[in-house]
């Protein structure tokens, strides 16, 4: 009885209270996140031992709002290119790659950097998609030896954006205008514009290459880099195969899913999607079948 | 001493007091959802985005359907048995073309009957959800939306009507490049919305509604009512269940402190008064 009296004098004193305070702002998410790098571990190596691989995983969650109350763009740059090939770099030559991608694109220095240390990676080479790799991700992909596609996740067209415009779409000014009354800005931007779109079509045949005749890598290639849609069109595993011939399955390892769900939204304070947890399956009913029957 | 330990003790409660708050509502909201399911033997998802008039530091933020909304809606139907009927309630001002056309085709794919409940307002990129949901379920009062594409401020269809008027020669470059993804933008989108129309309504129709919906004949913000919808042809039904309406008063706005709209609650009928209609007959 005092023993419990004194815990609650201690709980109801300074000391105890500032203690609390911090075991609770303190300890207790850093526990948590700790928790959570310890599950993401779990999970990959789970996957490297059923594929016999090394798994790597470039996953760009777009966060809302920071701290100030500021936007963060999340993408592919450089520090990702770099740790990536790092990753690479300490595989066997021998270990097949597995590359699992959720990516909204990026740099194309960084995306081409990543795709050709793919493409140069001597073992078999995968890449999973298990949501959505746009732009820059489509390029990464395009230099694996297979890409495992959810049946409703998408890829995306790769044509080069200068600042705020599609390089494509900037070309068609030149047409459309006789030139002396375009803007000597949009005629700079024309010449990247150009320039960006040969390089990024002759880096995806190349990327190509090797996996289907030449003319027909050089016409997918040409296809996904001079803006036959606008840069958010989704392409999806059907149209990858039908529409634009790249090889795809969609036999994706229940294992991929489970280790993107360990990469929650960081500022996910209010959810806008709500549903029961769990999977749900359709019970037979004889009964009602028997009432459709009659 | 004792007025400190008060204090303390108050200090906690009003501490613990949101948390507790939240935790009912999320309890009371899964017994709904819950609830639903029982009733219509269905998965039930919900895509809501309430406006957050202000963030803690004055920012307004502005919630619209994002990839990672697609994302856990998409992880949801893959939970789904593919035969088990869907329900999917949407209250969304719209949101990102790529975001809505994955959740839409991801239903379009789905075996079992899905149904989209549209409580109060499904614009834009949630019109384009319940396109291809096989039956949408309106409150009398909800509306839907044009899903005409908007390149950054602008609405597709009014750059390239502006582009139409002016020559050439004289139209800003940058007024251009924008036409030529809008030009795209909507003939994407009509494809789209064909396909997810295909096998609603009459077939000779589905072209001349997906140009309807998509090339911008009215403003991005023109409310498609229920009676506007059905004679468009679009598989609409206006009997939604009342616990729908349950479950999204159980969403409430946040972070208002001043409610601007205000009613006791509790429903209200009208008393039949013998009094009055034999005062009519006389």
């Amino acid at each position: 009885m005092t023993r419990l009296k004194r815990i609650l004098r201690w709980i109801f004193s300074w000391r105890g209270l500032v203690t609390i305070l911090i075991l609770l702002f303190f300890v207790a998410p850093a526990l948590e996140s700790w928790q959570m790098e310890n599950l993401r571990d779990r999970a990959i190596s789970a996957l490297e031992k059923k594929r016999g691989s090394r798994v790597i995983v470039l996953i760009h969650r777009q966060e809302s709002v920071n701290v100030l109350g500021i936007p963060v763009v999340r993408y592919i740059n450089i520090d990702d290119s770099e740790d990536l090939l790092r990753a690479i770099r300490l595989t066997d030559k021998k270990t097949p790659l597995d590359l699992v991608l959720h990516t909204p694109g990026g740099l194309v220095l960084a995306a081409s950097q990543i795709a050709k240390a793919i493409k140069r990676h001597p073992a078999k080479t995968t890449v999973f998609v298990p949501h959505y790799a746009m732009s820059g991700g489509t390029l990464i992909a395009l230099a694996a030896n297979e890409i495992v596609m959810d049946a409703n996740a998408v890829l995306g067209p790769i044509d080069p954006q200068l600042g705020d415009f599609p390089a494509a779409s900037v070309l068609t000014v030149l047409e459309k205008k006789p030139i002396n009354k375009i803007d000597d800005m949009t005629l700079v931007l024309a010449d990247q514009s150009k320039k960006a779109i040969a390089q990024v079509a002759a880096l995806a045949q190349e990327l190509l290459n090797g996996k289907m005749p030449a003319a027909k890598a050089r016409d997918i290639a040409v296809r996904l880099a001079s803006g036959t849609w606008t840069h958010d069109f989704p392409i999806s595993a059907e149209a990858a195969k039908d529409l634009i011939g790249l090889p795809i399955s969609t036999a994706m390892p229940e294992e991929v899913f489970q280790l993107i769900s360990l990469y929650p939204q960081a500022n996910e304070a209010k959810p806008s999607v709500f549903y029961l947890p769990g999977p749900r399956y359709k019970k037979t009913e004889p009964q009602s079948q028997e009432a459709a029957a009659r | 001493m004792a007025i400190t330990e008060l204090f303390w003790f108050f200090f906690m409660i009003s501490a613990l007091q949101p948390v507790i708050t939240r935790r009912v509502l999320e309890y009371s909201r899964q017994r709904m959802i819950s609830k639903i399911e029982r009733d219509r033997g269905s998965r039930v998802i919900l895509l809501v985005h309430r406006q957050e008039t202000m963030n803690f530091l004055g920012f307004p933020i502005f919630r619209y359907i994002d990839i990672d909304d697609s994302e856990e809606v998409i992880r949801a139907i893959h939970m789904t048995d593919r035969e088990m009927p869907l329900d999917i309630i949407l209250h969304t001002p719209g949101g990102l073309v790529l975001a809505s056309l994955q959740i839409a085709q991801a239903i379009k794919k789905h075996k079992g009957k899905v149904t989209a409940f549209v409580p109060h307002y499904a614009m834009s990129g949630g019109t384009l959800i319940s396109l291809a949901a096989s039956e949408i379920v309106m409150s009398e009062h909800a509306v839907l939306g044009p899903v005409d594409p908007q390149i950054g401020k602008f609405p597709a269809v009014s750059i390239l009507k502006a582009v139409a008027k002016k020559p050439v020669a004289e139209i800003e470059d940058e007024t251009l490049i924008l036409a030529d993804q809008a030009e795209k933008a909507i003939a994407q989108l009509r494809e789209s919305v064909t396909e997810l129309l295909q096998n609603t309504p009459s077939n000779g129709k589905v072209d001349d509604l997906a140009r309807l919906l998509s090339e911008g004949t009215w403003t991005h913000d023109y409310p498609i009512t229920y009676e506007r919808a059905k004679a468009l042809g679009l598989p609409v039904s206006s009997n939604i269940p009342d616990d729908v309406l349950k479950l999204m008063s159980l969403f409430p706005q946040p972070t208002r402190t001043q409610p601007t709209v205000e009613y006791l609650p509790g429903p209200r009928t009208r008393r039949s008064a013998p009094s009055a209609s034999s005062h009519e007959k006389t």
